[in-house]
């Protein structure tokens, strides 16, 4: 087997997966279990085609010749394997959090929604890995179809009219401008292959090459720049796994991701440069990040909110693409990881919260910290991922853009990210503190804690990918690792000093942080926010029961009673002052 | 024993997650430790870079030694213990952790050794210092809050930009003495003001700190702004604005100090007043008054937090923090009333109290450069600060007339770290044995100011005005009113302005919205009349015969006779009713029925009004079979439609409301759920005479 069949497996994987999954319909936890090995061999595959890149082995697959000259087939490079492998290895982790959430709330045809799961990661990774625009093209538009069953899953009115809206615009937008822009090109270059550098001839006019940009822009309406947003908050109806993996990192980075190969592979960055009517792309995409914070500023709906969060995170993608400079290019691919990490573990979050609490508006979350905290804390770790604060990965990426910014002395980027700051922290700040700092509105009807465990496993991985994206985006940065040698400080530094010994300091810290905790023995008593009623957190030793809260087992209940009497020595509250006289 | 190069703001870090985490029996000792740990890490710290590692394609120095930053990093240490002390039984365990985050956070600011480990640190203590004022729980502090950190979120990253450009143009991210000559230099500094609280942005803190907890204040005072005069000290030193801004803060400072009512906002004021005598040290530049700025804010953060200290016990004890509700506490809080005090007359400048120290430092160094205005605004200033915290803050507090209030003192673990706080106060204030040399060395070898030079320059001018009369100074009276300042800006005229833009945007988009339906459907009825199911092209044209059926046509258009008579006249006759074209062409004599239909499968004749009956229409097998419409269609088999798109429209169509069904929502501006609605077929805007006028889209 060479290496390049791996990617023509991992392109098959996830349909073969879709049929085993419906074949496997009858007995769901066969079925569920199907979805996550599905997944996990997906990204294995997907990691067997990264080392035979990195091992420099040719990486081509030609599937099937269409026309003379025209095939479809299969290619990888590092951005396409980074998609690729974002999306799989986060596949595997929406799986166990589908289970929880598709359970968790009874949701009906169970087996359709699994199946075009995959079916839409196999598109996506088609994506990923397609060699020629043709191919990116078909892979696009099966995704489009396989992800309407989706967002119409509910089969109610409002989601028939979500997904008519999101298949609408999608199709309308690929086949009225993507469609002639890849027949363009195809007549302007002869070829539709990708090549680093680009593949239209040197004589081409700057008029029509800023048009055919626009149009691949408009055209790759699943990167929703402003004119063409409207599809992604009509889709959030869509069960909140879909919104999550497929609205938050596979489809909506299929868009930006074809936007990116586009610029850098059928135009190149140095033939692009040379036009300054694009930067009327660059302007759009800056108006699209602010004004789709602005809309977020208003929204009511906690899932609406994030659709136009994103709407304007993605849009930093391709304003990142379109500055054209070298930093800025390993922007907008830091910003693919970080905004998926961010905007995954934010949905996982909402969906978390709809199955315990069937809460969905913003104003209905005052207090929400206390009954879930793991949920909330993981959401203000997307948060401020989104706000681009350290220590989350949203810090990195925009580090790049503005340093790919300032590569061409680029003021309206740097205005609109400042902007865009202030406005990120100021629709996602009170969402926070709400849900920590205020008291419940009313008790809700049946008291809750954490939503089923899985769910809680899936959004706390998330938002730990977030933290530690950080600290480890050197793969991304630089793919083939660290050349030997370039390391300053090597003459003056003590051992102490090395940097395996802070790795190693590092390791000893988590363990000890690890040890603390264990150390609680969970006792949720121990973690109490002064509410009466005490949290309940999920146990990773003892796992909870799927379904329901299920009731504290009699030895808990004796235990935490013990620790409340030994614990509460005096009323440590603030408020309890003695009474003035 | 070997060098242990941890970088010591992770202490205090491992501290804030432990406190979080362990039992509430442990949590008192965690507490305690992590701070005195954190000191112990401070000093172990050698000069120069003892850490670094890659980070963002950067070989990042995390720890840097140096006498300065071990100076300010021995303050905030300190400053954290007394913290803990202070709050250790009064504040929540999320607010004390947070508060530990801050401090650490500001420890890593003190010895970063370039610019992108600084600013980690900075958005660290950013995030932290919002959770504080947070901590505060009511209505107040949370708008609060969100200010307090958008502001420094924006600041942080102008901070980011200055660095970025520094570091794409110049290729280095080192800790250096910067010249404001470019872009990149200007946003610094602008970041790094913005922390400062430099007007005109300085309005976050006195918004934001009186609205933390008691103890929650204390904290607040000390870090934010020290560490942007240690940042302007290390990439600033010697730059002509700050003296100027230096001023204007410090003025800015007593004017609104003078002004204010809630005791808390008075220290808030106070707080940028002082940082203003730091900032304009700074700017003078010298070794000496570069010392001057470094040992301020060494005494500063001591007096302050005794004075945050004090303000606080008051409000725990009493749960008011208006001086018109406050008076004549001393009777039943005498040992809160000294340490007040002392605090206040530190923050005067007192001999043989800290501030007086460190201030004369830098206006002697002010002298020494022959800055004479400079010198004698800050000596004026300093008679300004006696004004409003010398006197205004203890005397309306703890003195001046009784309001009746007994209040208990305050709890002891309050009080011990009263006394520590004060006595370090006396401490560095007794000049024989210079505490403040013994505490940190600092750099440049430190010039303590000599007794007799000092006192004839500052203490006899502060000490003037503190004649028993100043409190009747009209501008000290107790007033309930609200000093209007900068933050009116984007507290009131931001959010106004936002308003504004909204509506502008959503008119614009209605009016464009609607434009743009009614030129569709103008277009559509043009279209349809000429090639619609019942338009010129497609209708057919009455034989002798065929006019007999087509009577039923028109006949339910509203009892047009005209119409039923052109039609059936003969062929080659006039028309009777010139002017009066075919009802196809004059949508209005079908009265309110649907206008909406569909060619291809849909080729019934009579569709229209059988719409507008509520009836089905005839699918094309059936109206090919029974000819032309007529009674037989009456007769039409119901079966739903086999072209799924049609039978949704139809479908919609009936489950339209009548016109005279109330709207569910008629006030609302804003559908429910979020999402949209089906919408009405193009058509639908023929009606909108009907439609309801909320966005229900009905």
């Amino acid at each position: 087997m060479i290496a390049a069949h791996w990617l023509g497996l991992a392109v098959a994987v996830p349909f073969a997966g879709a049929l085993l999954i419906a074949l496997a319909g009858r007995w769901p936890n066969l079925r569920d279990g199907v979805s996550l090995a599905t997944a996990v061999a997906l990204f294995g595959a997907v990691l067997m085609a990264l080392r035979g890149l990195l091992a420099g082995e040719p990486m081509t697959l030609a599937l099937v010749e269409l026309f003379p000259g025209l095939a479809l087939a299969l290619h990888t490079e590092p951005l396409s394997i980074l998609f690729a492998s974002l999306a799989s290895g986060l596949w595997i982790v929406t799986a166990v959090y589908a289970i929880g959430y598709m359970r968790g709330l009874g949701e009906k045809h169970q087996t359709r929604f699994y199946c075009c799961f995959a079916v839409s990661l196999g598109a996506a990774i088609g994506v990923a890995f397609s060699a020629n625009l043709l191919t990116l093209f078909v892979f696009y538009e099966l995704l489009t179809f396989a992800t309407y069953p989706l967002v119409a899953h509910k089969e109610s009115d409002e989601a028939r009219s979500g997904a008519r809206t999101y298949l609408a615009v999608l199709l309308a937008s690929s086949i009225l401008f993507l469609l002639p822009a890849i027949a363009w090109t195809y007549a302007l270059a002869g070829t539709l292959d990708f090549r680093l550098g680009g593949i239209l001839p040197r004589g081409v006019e700057p008029l029509s090459a800023v048009l055919l940009l626009a149009l691949f822009v408009l055209g790759t309406a699943k990167a929703a720049v402003m004119p063409v947003h409207r599809w992604l908050p009509a889709a959030m109806v869509a069960p909140t796994p879909v919104s999550a993996l497929l609205h938050a990192v596979a489809v909506v980075k299929a868009g930006v991701f074809a936007i990116v190969k586009v610029v850098l592979y059928v135009f190149g960055t140095e033939m692009l440069g040379r036009f300054p009517a694009e930067r009327l792309l660059v302007w759009l995409a800056g108006f699209t990040i602010v004004a789709a914070s602005l809309v977020a500023l208003r929204q009511q709906n906690l899932k609406r909110m994030l659709a136009y969060s994103t709407v304007g995170q993605l849009s930093y993608v391709v304003l990142a693409t379109l500055v054209l400079t070298p930093f800025a290019e390993i922007g907008a691919a830091l910003h693919i990881v970080a905004h998926a990490f961010g905007k995954i573990t934010l949905f996982f979050a909402a969906g978390a919260i709809y199955v315990a609490s069937k809460k969905t508006e913003l104003g209905e979350l005052g207090g929400i910290g206390r009954r879930m905290p793991i949920t909330m804390l993981a959401f203000a770790i997307g948060a401020l991922s989104m706000i681009g604060v350290p220590p989350t990965a949203g810090f990195a990426s925009k580090w790049y853009i503005i340093a790919g910014a300032f590569q061409l002395d680029d003021y309206f980027v740097l205005a609109v990210i400042t902007l865009s700051t202030g406005l990120n922290a100021a629709y996602f700040l009170p969402v926070v503190f709400r849900a920590f700092f205020r008291e419940e509105e009313r008790p809700p009807a049946k008291a809750h804690g954490e939503a089923p465990w899985p769910m809680v496993a899936a959004l706390a991985t998330t938002a730990l990918l977030t933290l530690l994206f950080f600290f480890y985006n050197g793969p991304v940065v630089e793919p083939r690792g660290r050349p030997r040698g370039t390391r300053r400080m090597s003459g003056q530094e003590h051992w102490l000093a090395r940097p395996r010994t802070i790795r190693w300091l590092w390791r000893i810290f988590g363990l000890l942080l690890a040890a603390a905790l264990l150390a609680q023995w969970f006792d949720p008593r121990a973690w109490s926010f002064r509410s009466r009623r005490a949290v309940r957190l999920p146990c990773p030793l003892r796992l909870p029961r799927l379904r329901g809260d299920g009731a504290v087992r009699e030895a808990d209940r004796a235990r935490a009673q013990a620790s409340r009497r030994l614990l509460r020595p005096r009323c440590l509250r603030s408020s309890c002052r003695p009474p003035s006289s | 024993m070997f060098e242990i190069v941890l970088p010591p703001a992770f202490f205090m870090i491992f501290g804030a997650v432990l406190v979080a985490i362990v039992r509430p029996a442990l949590r008192p000792l965690v507490a305690i430790l992590t701070p005195l740990l954190t000191l112990y890490a401070i000093w172990q710290v050698e000069d120069g870079v003892r850490l670094a590692m890659p980070f963002l394609g950067h070989e990042v120095q995390l720890v840097e030694g140096g006498p300065l930053r071990r100076l300010f990093a021995t303050i905030f240490a300190l400053m954290a213990f007394g913290g803990v002390l202070f709050s250790l039984r009064q504040a929540s365990w999320w607010e004390l952790s947070a508060a530990l985050a801050y401090a650490a956070g500001a420890i890593g600011v003190s010895f970063a050794g370039d610019l992108i480990v600084m600013f980690v640190f900075w958005e660290f203590m950013a995030l932290f210092s919002t959770v504080v004022v947070w901590s505060g729980g009511t209505e107040a502090a949370r708008r609060a809050g969100i200010r307090y950190a958008i502001m420094h979120l924006v600041g942080g990253i102008v901070l980011k930009i200055g660095i970025e450009g520094l570091m794409v143009h110049t290729g280095s991210v080192e800790i250096r003495a910067l010249t404001l000559d470019s872009f990149d230099t200007w946003m610094i500094l602008l970041g790094l003001l913005v922390n400062a609280a430099a007007p005109p942005i300085s309005a976050w803190l006195p918004d934001a700190y009186p609205e933390s907890t008691a103890t929650g204040g204390v904290w607040l005072s000390a870090f934010t702004t020290k560490t942007a005069v240690l940042a302007l000290i290390l990439l600033f030193p010697g730059t002509e604005l700050l003296i100027y801004v230096g001023l204007w803060m410090v003025f800015y400072g007593i004017l609104y100090a003078l002004l204010e009512n809630d005791m808390r906002r008075i220290l808030a004021y106070s707080i940028v007043n002082q940082v203003g005598f730091m900032v304009c040290g700074v700017g003078i530049g010298t070794q000496a008054a570069l010392n001057g700025a470094a040992a301020h804010a060494f005494t500063h953060i001591l007096y302050k937090a005794l004075l945050f200290m004090s303000a606080g016990a008051v409000l725990h004890v009493t749960g008011r923090r208006k001086c018109s509700e406050l008076g004549g506490l001393f009777r039943t809080m005498p040992f809160t009333t000294a340490c007040g005090v002392v605090g206040a007359l530190s923050i005067s400048a007192f001999p043989l109290t800290s501030g007086f120290v460190s201030k004369s430092l830098i206006v002697d160094a002010a002298a020494d450069q022959h800055l004479g205005a400079v010198w004698f605004l800050l000596v004026a200033a300093s008679a300004g600060v006696f004004l409003h915290a010398g006197i205004k803050f203890p005397w309306f507090v703890f003195f001046q007339k009784d309001s009746g209030l007994r209040p208990p003192e305050a709890p002891v673990d309050m009080r011990l770290a009263m006394i520590l706080f004060a006595a370090l106060c006396l401490l560095i204030g007794d000049l024989s044995r210079s505490w403040l040399y013994r505490l940190a060395p600092l750099p440049g070898g430190l010039s303590l100011p000599t007794p007799p030079s000092t006192c004839s320059r500052s203490s006899s001018c502060c000490s003037s005005p503190g004649s028993p009369s100043s409190p009747c100074c009209p501008w000290m009276r107790r007033t309930l009113t609200i000093t209007l300042d900068t933050d009116w800006l984007w507290r009131v005229a931001a959010v106004r302005g936002y308003r504004l833009l909204e509506r502008l945007a959503n008119r614009l988009r209605g009016a464009a919205e609607g434009a743009a339906a009614e030129a569709v459907r103008r277009l559509y009825a043009r279209l349809m009349s000429s090639h619609g199911a019942e338009g010129v092209l497609a209708r057919t044209w009455p034989t002798g015969q065929h006019a007999a059926l087509e009577r039923r046509l028109p006949a339910g258009a509203g009892g047009d006779r005209g119409a039923d008579e052109r039609l059936l006249r003969p062929l080659g006759e006039p028309d009777p009713l010139p002017g009066r074209g075919p009802v196809h062409d004059r949508p209005e004599a079908l009265g309110e029925g649907p206008r909406e239909t569909l060619a291809g499968p849909f080729l019934a004749v009579d569709q229209p009004h059988r719409r507008a009956l509520g009836q089905r229409p005839v699918p094309l097998g059936k109206a090919l079979l029974i000819g032309v419409g007529g009674e037989a269609a009456d007769g039409v088999d119901p079966r739903p439609h086999p072209n799924p798109l049609a039978e949704d429209r139809h479908d919609r169509a009936r489950r339209r409301p009548a016109a005279g069904r109330a709207c569910p929502r008629p006030d609302s501006r804003r559908r429910s759920d979020g999402y949209p609605r089906a919408r009405a077929g193009v058509g639908g805007g023929a009606r909108s005479g009907r439609r309801c006028t909320c966005h229900c889209r009905r």
